[in-house]
């Protein structure tokens, strides 16, 4: 059984901004004595927690007005970014790139700078997801540390009415090895989220003994089925084994040090026809925030929208779905002011991690890596050129801070035929050597990575 | 002509219970008392009927057709790989329900499907679980083993020792005859001795506790593999050189594509008694299921993910184009669909293809508002209405929930509602647009309307290979806007054309005629075979099943295309009942 390691935070701390917009206040107990001398690493010797999140937005933004006008270090957010100015000495901002997925049949290529690997095609509008995706390439580096490995979360709820199929949409995260992949379903309820991060630390009858029995009888029960199995279904039955396994580390895994956040109520159910899109996105980040804090988990994966769904943005009162409106062209009234919405949502959830304090002193961002971006650069023509990939948080001093907007290269000024040089992938070498400095490589044949992107890092 | 001739003389309204009763069958994971159907006796019924004895042989001959199961002889068929599929979400709280009862059902909470192909079926047979739906597993088989420990009634009558004061022994009926009955087949004796064991284990821990025990025994069974997965590997099979699904296999598959749920007691004595042996002795097992209202919530819940109705609750309209949209009314328009389907299957037991042409609708008095048709006499009701003749209406296509689900939230979709039929109807796969190319359209301006932006689009000839077999259907519903109101005119004032035509196929002036060519069509009724495959048996149909797929379809036209004829036929069929090497 994987052991579980604890950690407690340094001091009394306030976790702020959590829930709601409340302000709630978490004490934490004062176990200083599990620190260095410096504060700076365990007494042991380990590191200090590192978190990653991979954040996705959907459907792409206007090059135009998304990328600012300035690089390197002296850059100013541009209008679509405006909404992230709290953070914007977190952001390191990466624009000009290619992404190098081999096949395209739109949108579903350009998940690939989540992975570094090309879509497996396989039919009409469907593809299943070629490779891992960065954050549980992550968590298979670091997951084991914590009682819970990753956590993924969902805002929209809509799905795809054009037919786009295979497990590239059917979840963000994927897990696993190609050819052998788990989609990582996300949860949309964050009253679900809660159950699954703290769920099992609610105080009850402790039964810890035999719910781990009974998994051990079914993991024999695994065992009986597994020889009789092709390939395919034997490698399912492993992902159940290795699911029930960590199920059995989690039930055994001691209680986080910090008191436990009280249980939302948000449950991501529409009101009046329409999706109460920055409750969910309150209550999911402020979950994350708590179980980053906690040390509950250290990877999350947060799904604003899936590419091609429904989703209309009604908190700003999109007169169409964001999808639809993005297909009139860059310059569309709705599409563009869904971009920025897409901007503030995003700043919402870096807001909270920023104003949840951190171990040791700082917040969050001081000790998080954010992956963001979404799955083209001009919605319109599903480009893969210019994808633009936001990292926020310096994951304690790893990555540039204040940070710098990189560029690969300039743009062309042509929305449906944009420019782009280098590698997106470059960009996972970076988060994944963050977690993993040993890491040489990222994603598989095309879009693979051998060399990180330095411009960004500290 | 297909255009049918229903009795239009009386318009029966139809019960409000009855209409939450099938919309609450319908719903996926729903857990009110959906699975409660009272029809549970109908394998007992029909064993007692058809089967007073283990051999069940003489059925066969009194039919006169004794043939050996696994398909008609020179069939060819290369079968889909066999072996292990989740049973999904509705199959998971029916079973429960079967099991242990209403309460226990009620508070199932297994994880939600994740469909591929369009069907849940699918998702579950080629995805592996990830930690959330293990744990959902525990935190599900936790909440029903509570719930059975607190009314232990329908557990009773499968291991009556649980009731009363049960000793330690109980545990090994418990694992003998539950376990039977959960897993489907009879457990070995190391499966019997791993569940008494934990039973036994859990009883320590509770000081001695029976109910503790239970509990922890029940968990175990209710998260085995054994229960969760549909295992159908088969055995290898001299005659056709594949391997054929045992009888106890075969008993669960029937059950669950017949009844949604796992196999009674009842089904599994047929099973161990050789009476499921001969095709005879198979459809008259078929049939007699059929009778059951679980048949029916069942083939509910098939028709509610083939027509995507299930999907349509969360469709968003702009509320000042479409103030009358509501999740209300998109209920009505689901629930409308599900009527035709029960009318058509059930009520009528006639040709499938009135689905698309039938002349007549369900509607209650939002959808008669939406429609502008008569409401029914009673409100509250729905009644069967014939459509408006100006209208140019016929069947599902041109029902609100269609047209509503295959538009945007802004306007109608030609290109959706093309793309559906010739999809999900035809069965025609649509290429994804060529690379490099820019699908989106141009403006829409106030002196274009959306079908001549549409077909300037059709002169590129990029756009023309796709957009050139599904935009011309489309047309035909240009009568009908994002939530399938009648209009004449788009909202710019510019006067609508429901004409169309495709080389080949054929050429209609409106909706109604396009249902005829649909109904005609030969890939119509074919499609309707693939997609029972992939919502029933859990894969896409392959090339080594064509020719039994047409076998069956030929089947489905000599019975004129009954619906029952086709559920009863279709577990004679070698692609039901063979399988190739486990995948």
């Amino acid at each position: 059984m994987t052991s579980v390691s604890r950690f407690s935070l340094s001091r009394r701390t306030m976790l702020r901004g959590l829930f709601g917009g409340a302000t709630v206040s978490v004490g934490l107990p004062i176990l200083e004595c599990m620190l260095n001398a410096n504060g700076t690493a365990f007494a042991g010797g380990e590191a200090l927690p590192l978190r990653f999140l991979m954040y996705y937005w959907a459907d792409g933004v206007n090059i135009g007005q998304f990328e600012p006008g300035q690089v390197g270090a002296d850059w100013a957010l541009s209008n679509h970014m405006s909404s992230l100015a709290p953070v914007k000495d977190y952001l390191n901002l990466c624009t000009g790139l290619q992404n190098r997925a081999a096949e395209r049949i739109t949108h579903h290529e350009g998940m690939t700078v989540f992975n570094g690997y090309s879509f497996n095609y396989a039919g009409g509008l469907d593809t299943d997801s070629g490779g891992p995706t960065i954050d549980q390439v992550i968590a298979d580096a670091i997951g084991a540390r914590t009682a819970v490995r990753s956590v993924q979360v969902r805002v929209s709820k809509r799905e795809s009415t054009d037919g786009d199929g295979g497990t590239t949409v059917t979840a963000l995260s994927h897990r696993g090895t190609p050819g052998n992949l788990t989609p990582q379903i996300p949860q949309a309820s964050p009253v679900e989220v809660f159950n699954y991060l703290f769920g099992n630390f609610t105080p009850g009858v402790d039964d810890r003994s035999e719910r781990t029995h009974v998994l051990d009888a079914v993991k024999a029960d695994v065992e009986r089925l597994k020889p009789r199995m092709g390939t395919i279904d034997r490698q399912r039955l492993d992902s159940h084994l290795t699911n029930i396994d960590e199920l059995q580390a989690k039930i055994n895994s001691m209680p986080p040090s910090c008191q436990l956040p009280a249980a939302p109520t948000e449950t991501n159910m529409d009101v009046g026809g329409e999706e109460p899109i920055t409750s969910v996105v309150d209550a999911h980040a402020s979950l994350i925030a708590y179980a980053f804090a906690c040390d509950v988990t250290r990877v999350a994966s947060f799904l604003f929208k899936k590419f091609v769904s429904s989703t209309v943005y009604d908190e700003i009162n999109a007169s169409q779905g964001h999808h639809a409106a993005s297909h009139l062209g860059a310059n569309d009234p709705t599409y563009l002011a869904g971009i920025p919405y897409e901007m503030e949502k995003l700043s919402q959830v870096l807001q909270i991690l920023m104003n949840t304090e951190e171990i040791g002193g700082g917040n969050l961002l001081d000790s998080t890596i954010v992956y963001a971006s979404t799955d083209c650069s001009t919605g319109a023509s599903h480009s893969i050129e210019r994808q633009p990939i936001i990292l926020a948080g310096h994951g304690r001093n790893y990555l540039a801070y204040p940070g710098v907007h990189y560029q690969a290269t300039p743009w062309n000024g042509n929305d449906n035929s944009p420019n782009a040089a280098g590698n997106t992938s470059d960009v996972l070498l970076t988060c994944l050597q963050a977690f993993d400095p040993g890491a040489t490589s990222v994603g598989g044949g095309a879009p693979q990575s051998n060399s990180p992107l330095t411009d960004v890092l500290a | 002509m297909l255009r049918t001739s229903p009795r239009l003389s009386s318009l029966p309204s139809v019960p409000l219970g009855f209409v939450a009763a099938l919309l609450l069958l319908a719903a996926p994971g729903c857990k009110d008392d959906s699975a409660n159907g009272d029809g549970d006796g109908t394998e007992s019924d029909s064993a007692t009927d058809s089967n007073s004895g283990p051999s069940g042989g003489s059925d066969a001959s009194e039919s006169g057709s004794g043939d050996v199961t696994g398909g008609d002889a020179g069939e060819e068929i290369e079968p889909a790989p066999g072996g292990i599929r989740r049973m999904v979400t509705r199959e998971y709280v029916a079973t429960i329900d079967m099991l242990l009862g209403p309460e226990a059902a009620a508070v199932a909470a297994p994880p939600v499907d994740t469909p591929q192909d369009g069907f849940d079926a699918v998702g579950a047979a080629e995805l592996a679980l990830d930690s959330v739906a293990v744990e959902q597993y525990e935190t599900s088989a936790g909440l029903i083993a509570d719930a059975t420990i607190a009314n232990p009634t329908r557990l009773a009558e499968t291991a009556a020792c649980v009731v009363g004061s049960p000793d330690a022994a109980c545990y090994e009926d418990v694992a003998r005859d539950f376990g039977r009955l959960a897993f489907r087949r009879p457990l070995e004796a190391a499966e019997i001795d791993l569940l008494v064991e934990v039973g036994e284990h859990g009883q320590a821990w509770g000081d001695g506790a029976f109910e503790a025990g239970l509990r922890f025994q029940l968990m175990a069974i209710l998260q085995m593999p054994s229960f969760l997965y549909l295992v159908e590997i088969g055995q290898p099979d001299a005659e056709s050189g594949f391997r054929k699904l045992d009888s106890y296999e075969l008993a669960t598959r029937m059950s669950i594509f017949l009844l949604g749920r796992g196999p009674d007691a009842a089904m599994l004595d047929l099973a161990q008694g050789g009476a499921l042996d001969t095709d005879a002795q198979i459809r008259e097992q078929a049939q007699a299921m059929l009778g059951s209202p679980q048949a029916r919530a069942a083939l509910a819940g098939f028709f509610d993910e083939y027509l995507r109705l299930a999907d349509l609750e969360t469709d968003s309209k702009n509320a000042e184009l479409f103030p009358t949209y509501s999740v209300e009314l998109a209920r009505s328009m689901r629930q409308e669909s599900l009527l035709l389907v029960h009318d058509i299957v059930w009520e009528q037991d006639g040709d499938y293809r009135e689905l698309f042409t039938a002349d007549y609708t369900f509607v209650n008095d939002a959808l008669a508002q939406l429609y502008g048709m008569p409401g029914p006499a009673q409100a509250g009701l729905y009644a069967r209405t014939p459509w408006p003749e100006a209208q140019h209406r016929a069947g599902y296509l041109s029902q609100a929930s269609f047209l509503t689900h295959q538009s945007s939230s802004l306007r109608n979709s030609p290109t959706k509602r093309g793309r559906f039929i010739q999809q999900s109807v035809l069965c025609t796969d649509i290429p994804p647009p060529p690379q490099g190319v820019d699908p989106s359209l141009p403006p829409l301006t106030e002196d274009l309307t959306l079908r001549e932006l549409l077909l300037m689009h059709l002169e590129d000839p990029s756009c023309a290979g796709c957009h050139g077999v599904t935009d011309p259907l489309g047309f035909a519903f240009e009568n009908y806007d994002a939530i399938g109101a009648y209009r004449t005119n788009e909202l710019g004032g510019l006067p609508v054309s429901s004409q169309g035509e495709i080389d080949g196929f054929g050429s209609w002036e409106n909706a109604q005629e396009l249902a005829d060519v649909v109904a005609a069509d030969p890939r119509t009724s074919k499609c309707f075979v693939n997609n029972l495959i992939r919502g029933e048996l859990g894969h896409r149909e392959t090339p080594g099943e064509s020719a039994a797929i047409d076998a069956l379809d030929l089947t489905f036209a000599e019975s004129e295309f009954s619906v029952q004829t086709l559920m009863a036929e279709f577990p004679t069929s070698p692609l039901f009942q063979l399988v190739d090497e486990p995948k």
